[in-house]
This record gives structure tokens, C-alpha cells and sequence, in this order.
């Protein structure tokens, strides 16, 4: 009896033990480190995140400065996730057919729950992304960090912003109205002045000489799985390689800007090994030098980081909410209005277009902008002035590209604003002939 | 930064519930609780109100398939084909019955224009802007007829007949063109009915209002005369006939239907 009754709370014991760390032993399976209010968690989270994988242990307190980054580059990629999250949504009330593809805009207008909101948050948050990522080279160029050893993410920071305009410029079609439909013709006519290769790209994008429906299908294929599926693996490479080449750029003063004070210097054991340096570039473990100017990603970028994605979706959110996107009068391809318009980011070119030859303004001078942007860190091989905005020893590029990017600026509120019928220029308080 | 998060989760929230709201609270919706409130004050036998309680607060429509339209209309005007209701304020009226054009396979905006997939009283009558068809009124409503019916001989709809009448009496053809036939010295007319009602009126009475240049007669018109020509051109639009809903020829008129059933769609 004595032996049943103690095996028996031995049993319970048991019991009580599998219950007690139920919950517990699955929590410990997934995540294996502990909560992050000491250095070794904090950088064990770092470690064992798939996630959390692409902030480094420990970051520069420049990179963390707002007015560095301004968080551009955060904010480009969290619209990513927005637009990806409201764009599945989308997909599944939006069919590619010429015929349903305005009707299913105007159901997601009158009935679907949240339609609405969704379509206003894609709309918004693409254009919004446009901007962020165009605001974001200028950041990087005006700081200039895209030198050695950055220049190779650069170009990839460039193709990203290329793969932005055409994911934005081909979720300009599948609306299906009035708008959709011109933006899309003009725009694709602005490419066909290019000699040869023209007619034959505008061709083979629009799978037929005008838009149709093979131009619809093209677009959204292109638009929800060719465009993203090259956005993510660029970003993947994009984000890898701020790592590898050292996380953000910052003045190399600021990379030990404290004094090494002999108590603080990390001396090298004689009785250890420090193998692991011999595989990495420069001399980045601070041996023989004072403590550095960074502080643990947990919780210093972490928070910054969700906090910056809270503010983005509130704003977002509300913005959507009261200010609808525009959706026009069926797509008529016999009815077109004047004036008819890119694309706002390609307003810049279509302006160029209207001055003279098409072909400067259609294929000269975006080739040469892409070309000349792809080409600066290769051109510019100078290491002065990395990490600080407008570097007195970068006088002559900063002002160069502030021109040019004001240019651009000009040439699309110019073209947006002050362009009426015929391409003839009005203030945007004149009233138009008709 | 403790702060700031709890300032903006807290503002987060609130956009949420403010979204929750927006989408849920629909203008339609009012009109559906008045309308069951008023059918259940008219429902006679208790299992009448039984049967008024049990229905559900949703989006109604006519899916016609045939024509590729989908009228949503009767999610306000939902007394359309209950007799009881013939002096109800709109939105709940009842529609006269016409046995020739049974609603549940001509809809409602296929005569009356308008938007029928929207859900708003603005957006679904069409006063809004990129809609280029807004609902007709009055007599206006008679231009529709011409899609599918020739005008000369309707007498249904004697303001349209008169129109088209009007327009041969006088000699129009002389210098328009109606679809293909006619002169060249004005301005084709063929889809005429893409202008407005006030445009149309102002070029039939004053031609030089809208052309200077225009040499065309102020013709002697009585009011009606131009209201019926009026008509008449709103009703050039250049659209195909919807062979699917066109009796077969010289068949006899279909016998009525009975009330049509609604279609509803979930919200």
C-alpha cells in the first residue's frame, strides 16, 4: 500500500511536471534564448532569429541617427510588406479580363468589406514608395555612401529602385479605366521611340501593338509574380550586403572616436587564438583599440524599427480611409483624353518628350540617367566624404546630382500640374478651354 | 520611446475601429431597417411579421448574366414588386408592372441608367463624376426605350415618338447624319446622346450657343417640340441591342411573369 500510494504521486508528479511546462517546452523548442535584459541574450536573438538574422549584434549610434537615414530605406522595405499583404488581398477579388477587371474595381469599391480601404492603402502606399525609394538614392548618394566598399550595392540598390517604377507602372493597368489605359499607352509609346529595339520591346510587352488584353495579362503577371519574386531576391542581396560590407556607412572617425584609455583596451591573451579574424576584412574586431561607438540592436534598432512600421501603417491607414484612389470611366480605346498622361514618375520624361525629338527625351535621356546612376560608384572612386550629408569634400558631386535631382523634380510637377490640352502649359489655377 | 509606442498603438487602435466603422456602418443599411420596420407595421397575420424578421440584412441584387450587368439597386428600393406599397415614399415604391420587360431579367438601369453595382444613393444614381450614366428622369427616361425599340412607332413612349418624328418633319436629315443616313454640312449625330440634356436643349433652340460659326436655322419649336427632340437625341447612343432579351420576331408578347425573385448577394 505504501509503495502504491507513493507510486502513485510519483505518477502525479509527472503529470503535474508535463503539465506545469506544457506550454513552456514548445515556447523553449522555438525560441532559444532567453528574454533579452542581459548582453548574451540580446545577442543570442540576434543569432538564432531567421528574422532578426539581418540586423547586426551590435550598430553604430550614427546609423541609428534619424536625421542620418531618415529611416528611408526601413520604410521602403516595410511598404514592401504592406503592398505585398494588400495585394494578395486584392488578388483574390481581381480578375485580368478586360471585361471583369473595371467591375471588379468598382465591387471592391461598393461591396467587398474593407475593398476599398485595401485598394486606396495599395494605391497610396505604392506611390508612396515610389518616393521613398527615390528619396532614399538621393540619401545615399548625398552622403556618400555608396563608395567602396559599397558600390556593388549600389547597383543593386539602383536595379531595385528601376524594379519599383516598373512594379508601380504595371499595377498602373489593371484597373482597367481611362486612366489605366492612357497612362499605359503613353507610357509604352514613350519607350517606342528607341530605334529597332522600340517597337519590338512595346511589342513584346504589350503582346500586341496596342493595349488589349494580352497587354492586361502581361501586366499582371508581371505585376504579382515577376516583379516581386526579382524585388525580393535583390532585397535579399541588398540587405545581406550592407552586413558583409559593414552595415551602414558612418565617418571613419566615428568608428573609434573614444580616445583607447589603456583600462579599456581590449589587450590580446597570449594564451588564445583569435582565428576568427583571420577571415575577415580589415581589422574589424577592436583588438588594441578603446570601446567603439555602438550599442546592442536589442533593444536600440528593434524598437526604432517597430516603431517606424507602427507610424507608417497609422498613416497609411488613415489616409486611406479618407481619400479615395482614382478609378476613371471604362478604359474606351476609341475615346482619348487630352491631356493624356504618364505615369507620374515618368510625367519627368513625358515632359522631355513634348521639347523636341522623342527619342531624347524617350529613350536618350532615361538611358543615359540609368546608366550614369549605375556607373557613379565606378566613377567616383574617391573614399572622402563617406557617411556625412553634403561632405564639404564632395562639393562638386553634391551639387551636381542636387541639380540634376531637382531637375527631375521640376520636370514632373511641370508635367503633373501645369500641363493641360494639347500639352500647352497652364497654371494650375487657369482654368482650361474646355 | 515607452511613451511613444503607447501613444501610437493607442492611435493604431483607434484607425482600426475607426476602419471596423466605416466599413460597417453603410448608408444601405439604414434603408433596410426602415424598409423591415414598415413591412413589419403592414404585416397582417403573425406569421407575416415571423416571416419579415427572418430576413437578413444584405446586399440585394439582380445578377443578369445574359446582358453581363448586376443591378443592386433593389438593396434600398426594396418594395419594387410589392403592390401594397404603390404610395410608399421612394425608396420603397413599387414599380408599375410591365409584364414585356420582367425585372429580374431586364434589371433596372438597363431602362434607367445609373450605376448599378454601387451601394451609395450618389454613387448608384450616377450624379458623380466618371459615371457617363446618370440615372434619367421624367420623360427623359423614354430615350432609353430606342436601344432596342424603333422610335417612330412606339407609342409607349410618346415623347421619344414624337422626337423621332419631330427630327424627320423638320428636315433634319438634311445636314445630320443618324446613324449612317443623312447629310454632311452638321455635325454627325449619331452618338449624340453622350452629350448632355442641357447642351443638347441649348443647340436645338440657340444653335449659335454652342458654335458661333453654326448656320443652322432657329427652327420654330414649341416647348414640347424641343423637349421631344431633345429626347430623341439623348437617346443616340451608338449602343448595339441587346439581342438575348429581344422577343423573337412576330411572336406573341411572353405571358407575364410573376414577381421576380431577388438574387441576393452576401455582404
Amino acid at each position: 500500500m505504501n509503495r502504491d500510494v507513493r507510486y502513485g504521486s510519483q505518477t502525479l508528479g509527472r503529470l503535474l511536471n508535463w503539465v506545469t511546462s506544457f506550454p513552456v517546452n514548445i515556447w523553449k523548442s522555438i525560441i532559444r534564448h532567453g528574454y533579452p535584459d542581459n548582453d548574451r541574450d540580446r545577442s543570442e536573438m540576434m543569432f538564432q532569429n531567421v528574422f532578426l538574422h539581418i540586423m547586426p549584434v551590435r550598430v553604430s549610434l550614427n546609423s541609428l541617427k534619424a536625421s542620418f537615414t531618415m529611416g528611408l530605406g526601413v520604410l521602403a522595405g516595410l511598404l514592401f510588406i504592406i503592398l505585398t499583404i494588400t495585394g494578395v488581398l486584392l488578388m483574390f477579388y481581381y480578375v485580368p479580363d478586360v471585361r471583369r477587371a473595371y467591375l471588379d474595381m468598382k465591387d471592391l469599391e461598393f461591396v467587398v468589406s474593407y475593398g476599398m480601404l485595401l485598394r486606396n492603402m495599395h494605391r497610396w502606399g505604392a506611390h508612396l514608395m515610389v518616393a521613398v525609394v527615390f528619396l532614399h538614392l538621393c540619401r545615399v548618394f548625398l552622403t556618400g555612401s555608396y563608395k567602396p566598399p559599397r558600390e556593388f550595392n549600389w547597383l543593386i540598390g539602383v536595379l531595385l529602385f528601376i524594379v519599383t517604377l516598373l512594379l508601380s507602372f504595371t499595377g498602373y493597368l489593371l484597373p482597367w479605366d481611362q486612366l489605366a489605359f492612357w497612362a499605359i499607352t503613353v507610357g509604352t509609346n514613350i519607350g517606342r521611340s528607341a530605334p529597332i529595339l522600340g517597337d519590338m520591346i512595346s511589342y513584346l510587352l504589350l503582346g500586341g501593338n496596342i493595349v488589349g488584353q494580352n497587354s492586361l495579362l502581361r501586366f499582371y503577371v508581371l505585376h504579382i509574380m515577376v516583379l516581386p519574386l526579382a524585388a525580393i531576391v535583390l532585397m535579399a542581396i541588398h540587405f545581406w550586403r550592407i552586413r558583409k560590407d559593414g552595415g551602414l556607412s558612418r565617418p571613419e572617425e566615428d568608428t573609434f572616436p573614444l580616445k583607447p584609455q589603456p583600462a579599456q583596451v581590449f589587450v590580446k591573451n597570449p594564451h588564445k587564438t583569435y582565428g576568427l579574424m583571420m577571415f575577415m576584412a580589415g581589422t574589424s574586431p577592436g583588438v588594441d583599440k578603446g570601446p567603439d561607438n555602438t550599442v546592442f540592436s536589442v533593444p536600440h534598432l528593434l524598437m526604432r524599427l517597430l516603431l517606424l512600421s507602427m507610424v507608417l501603417t497609422l498613416v497609411i491607414t488613415v489616409f486611406s480611409l479618407f481619400i479615395n484612389a482614382p478609378l476613371e470611366e471604362l478604359a474606351n480605346p476609341a475615346l482619348t483624353p487630352n491631356p493624356s498622361k504618364a505615369p507620374w514618375y515618368f510625367l519627368g520624361l513625358q515632359e522631355m518628350v513634348s521639347w523636341g525629338r522623342p527619342i531624347w527625351g524617350g529613350v536618350i535621356a532615361p538611358g543615359l540617367i540609368v546608366l550614369g546612376l549605375l556607373l557613379i560608384p565606378y566613377l567616383d572612386r574617391s573614399k572622402k566624404g563617406i557617411g556625412v550629408w553634403f561632405s564639404p569634400q564632395r562639393k562638386l558631386a553634391c551639387t551636381l546630382f542636387v541639380i540634376f535631382a531637382v531637375a527631375m523634380i521640376v520636370a514632373i510637377v511641370i508635367g503633373t500640374f501645369m500641363r493641360g490640352p494639347n500639352w500647352g502649359f497652364y497654371w494650375p489655377w487657369q482654368p482650361w478651354p474646355y | 520611446m515607452k511613451k511613444l509606442f503607447a501613444l501610437f498603438g493607442v492611435a493604431l487602435l483607434a484607425s482600426f475601429v475607426l476602419a471596423w466603422w466605416m466599413d460597417y456602418n453603410r448608408e444601405w443599411k439604414k434603408y433596410q431597417h426602415s424598409f423591415f420596420q414598415m413591412e413589419l407595421s403592414l404585416a397582417k397575420t403573425e406569421r407575416e411579421k415571423e416571416a419579415v424578421r427572418e430576413q437578413s440584412v444584405e446586399i440585394k441584387g439582380y445578377w443578369l448574366e445574359d446582358i453581363d450587368r448586376v443591378d443592386r439597386c433593389i438593396t434600398c428600393h426594396l418594395g419594387v414588386s410589392d403592390p401594397r406599397l404603390k404610395t410608399a415614399k421612394q425608396p420603397f415604391k413599387t414599380h408599375p408592372a410591365i409584364p414585356e420587360h420582367p425585372f429580374d431579367e431586364f434589371g433596372c438601369t438597363l431602362c434607367h441608367q445609373g450605376q448599378g453595382r454601387a451601394t451609395t444613393v450618389e454613387t448608384a444614381h450616377g450624379y458623380v463624376e466618371r459615371w457617363p450614366e446618370p440615372m434619367l428622369k421624367g420623360v427623359y427616361l423614354q430615350s432609353a426605350c430606342a436601344r432596342c425599340h424603333e422610335p417612330q412607332t412606339l407609342t409607349a413612349a410618346p415623347v421619344l415618338m414624337a422626337g423621332a418624328k419631330a427630327f424627320d418633319q423638320f428636315g433634319c436629315r438634311a445636314c445630320h447624319k443618324t446613324a449612317g443616313r443623312g447629310g454632311d454640312i452638321g455635325p454627325d449625330l449619331t452618338r449624340a446622346g453622350r452629350l448632355s440634356i442641357e447642351y443638347l436643349q441649348e443647340s436645338i433652340v440657340n444653335p449659335k450657343a454652342n458654335d458661333p460659326k453654326s448656320i443652322m436655322p432657329k427652327l420654330p419649336l414649341s416647348q414640347e417640340q424641343v423637349q421631344a427632340l431633345v429626347v430623341y437625341m439623348f437617346s443616340q447612343k451608338d449602343e448595339k441591342p441587346l439581342p438575348g432579351l429581344m422577343p423573337p420576331p412576330k411572336a406573341p408578347a411572353p405571358a407575364p411573369t410573376p414577381a421576380p425573385v431577388p438574387t441576393s448577394a452576401s455582404e
